[in-house]
């Protein structure tokens, strides 16, 4: 399997407080991975230093390589726009801008400089269908992001994310602020993705990360204990710490 | 126990069981407060304040007994209700024997004067209204919940109180003066007659001067302030930001002396002059509005644009500032309202007659602030209090109309998260 990114001694501080401490692990290509821990463990801030989110967060400084198709991330003349329309991300809590729903699709796209009506529609119309949220607003675009229901919002926001068309998609807690239903939607769609893009995704739900991952990587305290197949994880984990966390008796 | 029909155990009996006595001593502990603040606040001498405290007095006490009867849990209030009721009495009979005037070894003092009756008035008020909420008082959590409501209504209602009375003054005294002639003229006979005509255009012209400067300077400090200063300079950036408080703070007469000293001798004594000045007098609040406005836009929409590949600027461009842009409209009308009232900035370089419309902008031009200033100060000599007073209408409409459009741009624009 192709490695899509490659992290390695990935190390990260907020005010001089470690929150990761020497990650190392090779993500492929078209498949889900995704990442689990108790709260507080460096599991969004891991994920936020694949598409350099943790820029705009002050005191914020990482030592260690990341690299995306062969190319280092983090080195001085990396284009952080180029890499973020790359690496897409879904927020924990639904984000939708204070747009219609047209217009926070076509955000990516816009800014990127794309204002062909023509193309900008068929990307919207595009994005929403792959984010299985077209059939739902299809008469109402020009409506508020914000009427929409909060998994239908989330929806909006993958379907965002698809529209500048990444190769990776990070998801931070996709589903926690949502009910069970638009989370079996989402869980759907991830995996639907999966054919084409690499997905990464952060879950504080054990049962969500069996189900929609193909490889598991469990965090504690800023250190990756344990990494691999997410049935291996889930059936036959190596470490103790990670047996503890997955079959609730942690602590 | 039964004693038959005795007129006067009934009697008790009711009393020791109404909450009659409570609430009327309530009522006019109220009344008084309200007589007394507005007496306080009009100058006005109310003659019934003897009346009042010997009315204030009785309630008093009988709500004192009543409630002494009745054998309420709280005795200590139940005594101060009597010991108050007997104090107001007092007051009420002494009134009439005191002295007007008392000499103290060559200083004259008014015992019982307006002031010290008024101010009487609203304390002794304030005190029986929380005494007499004693023995009416429901000590449950909701009863707390409901005095609470009141307690914020009544706030309101103080704090709207005296708008209402200026605003009541001004349309009053000034609506009778709008005539055609006093809008389209220009002020003849030194203010007696004649209209106010070049002082709106001034005003309103003043208004878009600080529009087109102070705005996009407002504005521009606090997005650079907010967004992109705060997390490389922070220490610089706050001493900015303490500035811009304290110039806030700064009197508007130093504008004033500022802009004779500073663009008086660069323009003149000029409509630029003004309309800088009064820029400048708008900016903190202006600066203020917007960066609170910037900073209410919730952290996790900056991201959401950072992950789609964005830019800063355009980040900041198309979703913080539209995000931000009622409150940003507030700051910038309220900025202007305030400067566009002021008149002191104006004092050195306004004008009281002459032009009627500034040829260009190193003219003079006038102000209705400052034309009401100048009517007033020939107030006695001259018969123009009817004309001032139709200045400061025309001024109220001005900003109350610039205010009510500020408030339905923003309603128009207004986003949720």
């Amino acid at each position: 399997m192709a490695a899509k990114i490659m992290v390695k001694d990935l190390s990260l501080w907020y005010d001089g407080k470690q929150a990761l401490k020497d990650v190392t692990m090779d993500i492929p290509e078209k498949r889900v991975t995704a990442i689990i821990g108790p709260s507080g463990c460096g599991k969004s801030t891991f994920i936020r230093c694949l598409n350099r989110m943790n820029d705009i967060v002050r005191g914020c400084r990482v030592k260690g390589k990341v690299t995306i198709d062969g190319e280092s991330i983090y080195q001085n003349n990396a284009d952080v726009v180029k890499l973020r329309k790359k690496v897409g991300m879904v927020f924990q809590k639904p984000n939708p801008f204070p747009f219609s729903i047209y217009d926070n699709v076509a955000y990516g796209c816009r800014v990127a400089g794309m204002n062909n009506k023509k193309t900008l529609k068929e990307v919207v119309e595009r994005s929403l269908k792959k984010a299985a949220l077209y059939e739902e607003v299809r008469d109402r675009l020009g409506d508020s992001a914000m009427s929409l229901s909060g998994g239908q919002q989330q929806r909006l926001c993958i379907a965002r994310t698809l529209a500048i068309e990444p190769e990776i998609i990070l998801m931070d807690e996709p589903c926690s602020a949502l009910d069970p239903i638009a989370t079996a939607k989402i869980e759907v769609l991830i995996r639907e993705l999966r054919e084409e893009y690499t997905v990464i995704i952060v879950t504080h739900n054990m049962q969500q990360a069996a189900r929609v991952s193909d490889y598991t990587a469990y965090l504690y305290i800023g250190k990756l204990i344990e990494y691999g197949i997410t049935r291996q994880i889930f059936e036959n984990p190596k470490e103790e710490n990670t047996e503890k966390y997955i079959t609730g008796r942690f602590g | 126990m039964v004693k038959g029909e005795n007129g006067l155990w009934v009697l008790r009996s009711w009393l020791t069981r109404s909450k009659l006595p409570a609430m009327v001593a309530l009522i006019f502990s109220c009344g008084s407060a309200i007589i007394g603040f507005t007496a306080l606040g009009t100058g006005h001498h109310i003659p019934i304040y003897q009346l009042l405290f010997l009315m204030l007095g009785t309630s008093f006490l009988a709500s004192g007994i009543c409630s002494f009867r009745r054998g309420a849990k709280n005795k200590r209030k139940i005594i101060h209700l009597l010991a108050f009721g007997l104090i107001e009495l007092i007051i009420a009979f002494s009134a009439s024997y005191a002295p007007s005037t008392i000499d103290l070894w060559g200083l004259n003092a008014a015992p019982y004067s307006n002031f010290l009756f008024s101010f009487g008035a609203v304390l002794f008020g304030l005190i029986g209204v929380s005494l007499a909420i004693g023995p009416l008082y429901d000590f449950s959590p909701f009863g707390n919940q409901k005095s609470a409501y009141l307690l914020l209504i009544i706030a309101i209602l103080i704090v709207l109180y005296p708008l209402a009375i200026i605003i009541g003054q001004v349309v009053i005294n000034g609506a009778p003066g709008i005539t055609w002639e006093f809008l389209t003229e220009d002020v003849r006979n030194l203010g007696q007659e004649g209209g106010i005509f070049p002082a709106i255009v001034g005003t309103l012209l003043l208004m878009l001067l600080i529009f087109f400067i102070a705005i996009p300077l407002g504005i521009g400090c606090a997005i650079y302030l907010e967004e992109y200063a705060s997390g490389r300079f922070s220490f610089i950036v706050r001493i900015i930001k303490t500035s811009v408080t304290i110039l806030r703070g700064v009197p508007s007469i130093v504008f004033g002396l500022f802009a004779f000293a500073f663009f008086v001798p660069l323009f003149g004594p000029s409509f630029l002059t003004g309309g800088l000045t009064l820029s400048c007098y708008a900016l903190p609040t202006i600066i203020r509005a917007s960066g609170e406005a910037l900073k209410s836009v919730p952290q996790n929409l900056r991201e959401g644009s950072y992950a789609l590949g964005a830019t800063k600027w355009q980040t900041i461009r198309r979703v913080v500032l539209p995000s931000a842009l009622p409150g940003i409209i507030t700051g910038a009308v309220l900025g202007i309202g305030e400067a566009a009232g002021e008149t002191a900035p104006l004092l050195f370089i306004g004008t009281f007659t002459g032009v009627s419309f500034p040829p260009s902008l190193f003219d003079r031009v006038q102000a209705l602030p400052l034309h009401l200033y100048t009517l007033f100060g020939m107030r006695g000599a001259w018969d123009v209090m009817q004309n001032a007073w139709a200045a400061a209408f025309v001024l109220l409409l001005i900003i109350l109309v610039m205010n009510a459009i500020g408030l339905f741009i923003r309603e128009k624009y207004r986003r949720e998260f």
